[in-house]
């Protein structure tokens, strides 16, 4: 008996040296994560959009998953104070066994449907082969706006697992161009009391006594991108540029939307710089040639820029951030479509809360 | 045996147990999200006969001019054994003989003014820079002058391109990380005035490398991660969520069928690396391979594993679900892949994007590029040779008519003027040949040595490990031992950790046990017991099939047979993962290069219990008993240890 013990006390003394240390960082599109965040999912006229989802532990995942509709008021009207988003909220549970990926299309949802029939040879329709992660609602046309999923414990109680991950592929209904983005993940700490206030990034403060649980926005996005032109004399092809904004910060008790202000420091090819900003509510899809003239070419006087997009200061917590790039060339006279997370710098200080209903937390 | 050397064999043997979850995990991991000093696009292609070219995008994100050393990887497959004109570039194979890359280096030279954008196509390059002069009296201090911003021609080219921040020292490796960059292939398709004509593009980031705080040293070769870092290590797992090849997805009334390239290209420029794949539908099947790539590959996903598509792996019909996710293991590889959708009704339309593979932990084994040929005076572009040209730069350089940075290798020794001598050595180096570096061999750690002399303790199972996981599956070390040399977990809150019990077959030989849990009210193969109630301590077993409701505590941790002490282990033993069909061979603990191991080779069976809010440990100090049983019935010796809660 003595034996054992010294054995495992000189075991548990190895470890100590021994043993990883996780460290700390910001949002993320190539490492699994606790909160998983898809800025823009769109189901329209002309989009709809596809989701996977993956667990990348052995063990089994669970997570709530919430939609939040960005879409203006008045969806006939452009978007802005007058014509606020709609802030609605749908949101569904999903559970998904060890290394499980899964997928639905959004205008269609999932059904929870043990029958459906596998993939073969002979069967191509079978859409939902494979254990079904729950009962994933369909959203009627007219949604933009962001799915972000959250992983949980069996009990309910958010979980600093770091298992999910994901991809949406947003699909041209009229052309079939495909546009890919990968989620953006906040890894979760061991910091995490399980409550029900998500302190992501920052440090102590009102509702975070333990300070982040989980990482945090960026304090800037660098976005790399052409600037707006009707035609293009390099190549001939005239490009477009949108970002889809959602805040970091969510709170799904009071359905308050965040509005940060966006500032923009953009950099030509010349060495020279320019500014501009604009306050987003919710949920924002900005075209660049929309949020000020200095992004088009006959300003910029290149064909080149480099933005870099950050909170302005006071404005409530960070952001996060996917690109789409339009490609339009007059032969063929076709548009064709990319979509990136782009890459960032810094840690936002002030930190962002998410606030889940009660409800949800069982 | 000794006591001094049985503890000698036990350090060394947990030292070596241990090291795949040692601290290299704290170097940070290659990856597009942040501005790093070295990026890698791991995909440039060029290719009249589809009209692909790609768009190189790269942007210095910093407040001062920098340089780069970039350098094209042409691994371009020509057709051999007689066959002229055959093409083998990737999806318009027509070579009827063999395909083997060129294997050849293209050196770039760019230097970017503060927070410069830059962008050209493959095929062009960039021959007019945006700023070539600087201009004070206008304000333009910085410029692009001796930037050398080549084309790969007209193709067929498929590749890579790296580049490096350096210092005005070219052989010095610049320790900041300020460049980012994306490349996107441009495809168009039909003739014009066709009305079928239509264009395509996948955009992808460049992977950046961090330099680490260390810094580099001046020699030619950059070391990604391992114990001699200078820059952060390369993924340890490579990940991908994918459609399985041939899958049908219908959004909106249209239909297309997926198939996927995966662009493999290895993080280190001097040897291959080998992968073994782990392929999960959505039935969290599993379907594993293995596969080598030197260079780069790009690969049809359903040609990883066979050389009919429709026997892979990675077909839908095989598979059996549209949607997979695969794990590469074995790291030191830059993933892309390129998702393209074809309408059945336009089978000629193929429409795609890009996008980055993701990681898991950092691989344990350095990476090493070679971002430059060995130092050769007067070799303006690092292209191994002088030449003519570059001689009349290192001569106007010792005339003073220009700037040091015009050619940095005339000036060998660094003093910033360029001597008769330098000079002479360069004309020697144009006569006859740059010397030619010394590859240095990949490290490769260790395999952990199994440990063999551990005696068993009982009849039944003897536990290899008892301690505490994170919640994402990373063991923790204990923070100290109590007076009867348990070890103790200190954690901050009681939930959102795991428990880990890691057993061996004890004296009787038998196999471990693999019930956590019985429904019928008997003792299951793993026993586990705490002294303080968990949660709200609820009697009943098992409530709302283990995710609701606490676990009642048996304070003398005496393992009977009441009726209390079976329900109390029950009600753990179902929280545990997998009770039903509990897998040894798939632990749920990760090393820090991301795979999933047990914490010690000794073990044959892992058992892992989350614990979550409705069962957390109370505040303080709660100890926890378990002890596992074989098939036989053998029980084996009960091991203990403290989780204390500072909640």
């Amino acid at each position: 008996m003595v034996r054992r013990r010294f054995v495992q006390a000189l075991f548990a003394t190895v470890c100590t040296c021994a043993a990883p240390h996780f460290a700390a960082g910001q949002v993320t599109t190539v490492e699994s994560a606790s909160v998983i965040v898809f800025p823009r999912v769109v189901v329209d006229a002309t989009w709809d959009t596809t989701i996977q989802i993956g667990n990348d532990a052995n063990r089994p995942a669970y997570a709530h998953c919430y939609y939040v509709n960005g879409a203006p008021t008045n969806p006939s009207q452009p978007p802005g104070p007058s014509n606020p988003p709609l802030w609605t909220q749908t949101d569904f549970p999903i559970t998904l066994a060890r290394q499980q990926p899964t997928h639905w299309v959004v205008s269609r949802g999932r059904l929870d449907d043990p029958t459906d029939p596998l993939c073969s040879a002979s069967v191509s329709d079978c859409d939902g082969a494979g254990y079904d992660p729950g009962l994933v609602p369909p959203l009627p046309p007219g949604f933009t706006g962001e799915l972000r999923c959250i992983e949980e414990d069996a009990s309910g109680a958010p979980w600093s697992g770091n298992a999910l991950h994901g991809v949406a592929t947003l699909t041209h209904l009229a052309t079939g161009e495909v546009v890919k983005y990968s989620a953006v993940g906040l890894p979760g700490y061991e910091s995490n009391n399980a409550d029900g206030t998500l302190c992501v990034g920052g440090s102590n403060r009102d509702g975070c006594a333990h300070g982040a649980e989980y990482g945090g926005c960026p304090q800037s996005w660098i976005i790399s991108h052409p600037s707006e032109a009707d035609d293009r004399p390099v190549d001939g092809a005239a490009r477009s540029t949108e970002l889809t904004v959602v805040p970091c910060a969510s709170n799904f008790t009071t359905q308050v939307p965040t509005a940060p202000t966006l500032q923009f420091r953009v950099t030509n090819e010349f060495e020279q710089t320019f500014t501009a900003s604009t306050t987003i509510t919710c949920w924002a899809d900005l075209r660049l040639s929309d949020v000020n003239p200095i992004f088009q070419r006959d300003t910029l006087g290149g064909n080149w820029v480099q933005t870099r997009v950050q909170s302005a200061a006071g404005s409530p917590g960070g952001f996060m951030l996917v690109q789409q790039t339009e490609r339009d060339t007059a032969w063929p006279a076709t548009s064709s479509f990319t979509g990136t997370v782009p890459p960032h710098e810094g840690a936002d200080p002030s930190g962002a809360l998410v606030v889940l209903p009660e409800e949800v937390l069982r | 045996m000794t006591t001094a050397r049985r503890v000698g064999m036990i350090t060394a043997a947990v030292w070596l147990v241990m090291s795949p979850f040692a601290s290299v995990a704290a170097h940070a991991q290659a990856s597009p999200d942040e501005p790093a000093a070295v990026l890698v696009y791991p995909y440039i292609a060029v290719d009249p006969a589809s009209h692909t070219d790609t768009l190189v995008q790269l942007s210095n994100t910093s407040s001062q001019p920098v340089e780069l050393r970039c350098f094209y990887e042409d691994f371009t497959p020509q057709c051999t054994n007689g066959q002229p004109g055959g093409s083998c570039f990737p999806g318009a194979v027509t070579c009827r003989g063999l395909c083997i890359p060129h294997g050849t280096s293209t050196p770039l030279r760019i230097r970017a003014t503060a927070g410069q954008p830059l962008a050209w196509h493959a095929s062009a390059g960039l021959p007019a820079v945006p700023l070539p002069m600087a201009d004070p009296a206008s304000g333009r201090t910085q410029s692009n002058q001796f930037s050398d911003i080549p084309g790969v021609g007209s193709g067929p080219f498929v590749g890579t391109l790296r580049c490096v921040a350096v210092t005005d020292d070219p052989y010095q490796p610049l320790s900041d990380n300020i460049l980012v960059g994306q490349a996107t292939i441009e495809r168009s398709q039909g003739t014009p005035g066709s009305a079928t004509g239509y264009s395509d593009a996948a955009q992808y980031r460049a992977i950046g490398i961090k330099a680490l705080s260390t810094g580099a040293n001046r020699d030619e070769f950059l070391t990604l991660g391992g114990p001699d870092a200078e820059y952060a290590a390369c993924q340890g797992s490579n990940l991908l969520d994918h459609f399985f090849d041939g899958a049908t997805l219908t959004t909106g009334g249209r239909t297309a069928e997926v198939t996927t390239t995966l662009v493999l290209a290895s993080c280190s420029t001097t040897a291959g690396s080998g992968m073994r794949f782990l392929v999960y539908n959505e039935f969290a099947q599993r379907f594993s391979g293995y596969r080598g790539v030197d260079g780069q590959s790009i690969i049809p996903l359903s040609m990883i594993d066979v050389h009919d598509p429709r026997t892979s792996i990675f077909s839908h019909a095989v598979s059996g679900t549209l949607t997979g996710h695969t794990r590469f293991e074995g790291g030191g590889l830059h993933l892309v892949a390129i998702e393209s959708h074809r309408d059945p009704s336009t089978p000629d339309r193929v429409q795609s994007d890009a996008i980055n593979g993701y990681g898991a932990g950092v691989r344990p084994d350095r990476d090493v590029v070679a971002y430059r040929p060995a130092r050769c005076s007067g070799d303006c572009n690092f292209d191994g040779k002088v030449t003519i040209d570059e001689l009349i730069l290192g001569v106007n350089m010792a005339l003073g008519s220009l700037p040091r940075i015009a050619c940095p290798p005339a000036d060998a020794n660094n003093d910033s003027a360029v001597t008769i001598n330098e000079l002479v050595s360069a004309v020697n180096a144009a006569l006859g040949s740059c010397p030619q570096p010394v590859t240095p061999t990949p490290l490769v750690l260790p395999e952990p040595t199994p440990f063999t002399s551990l005696p068993p303790q009982g009849a039944g199972p003897d536990i290899t490990h008892f301690g505490v996981a994170t919640a994402d599956d990373r063991p923790v070390q204990p923070d100290s031992t109590d007076a009867l040399g348990r070890p103790v977990f200190v954690r901050p809150f009681g939930q959102g950790m795991t428990l880990i019990i890691e057993a061996q077959p004890g004296q009787s030989r038998q196999t471990v046990g693999g019930m956590t849990y019985s429904d019928t009210g008997n003792l299951p193969d793993l026993q586990v017991l705490v002294s303080r109630p968990l949660g709200d301590g609820n009697p009943a077993v098992c409530e709302h099939d283990g995710h609701r409701g606490g676990i009642p505590a048996v304070p003398t941790l005496d393992f009977s047979t009441a009726p209390e002490t079976v329900a109390a282990i029950n009600d753990l033993g179902c929280r545990a993962y997998d009770r039903a069909a509990h897998n040894p061979a798939s632990p749920c603990t990760r090393t820090s290069s991301g795979d999933f191991a047990m914490l010690t080779p000794l073990s044959t069976s892992q058992f892992c219990i989350p614990i979550a809010k409705a069962w957390a440990f109370p505040a303080g100090d709660t100890v926890v008993a378990a002890r596992v049983r074989d098939v036989a019935g053998n029980l084996g010796p009960v091991r203990e240890m403290v989780v204390r809660v500072n909640e």
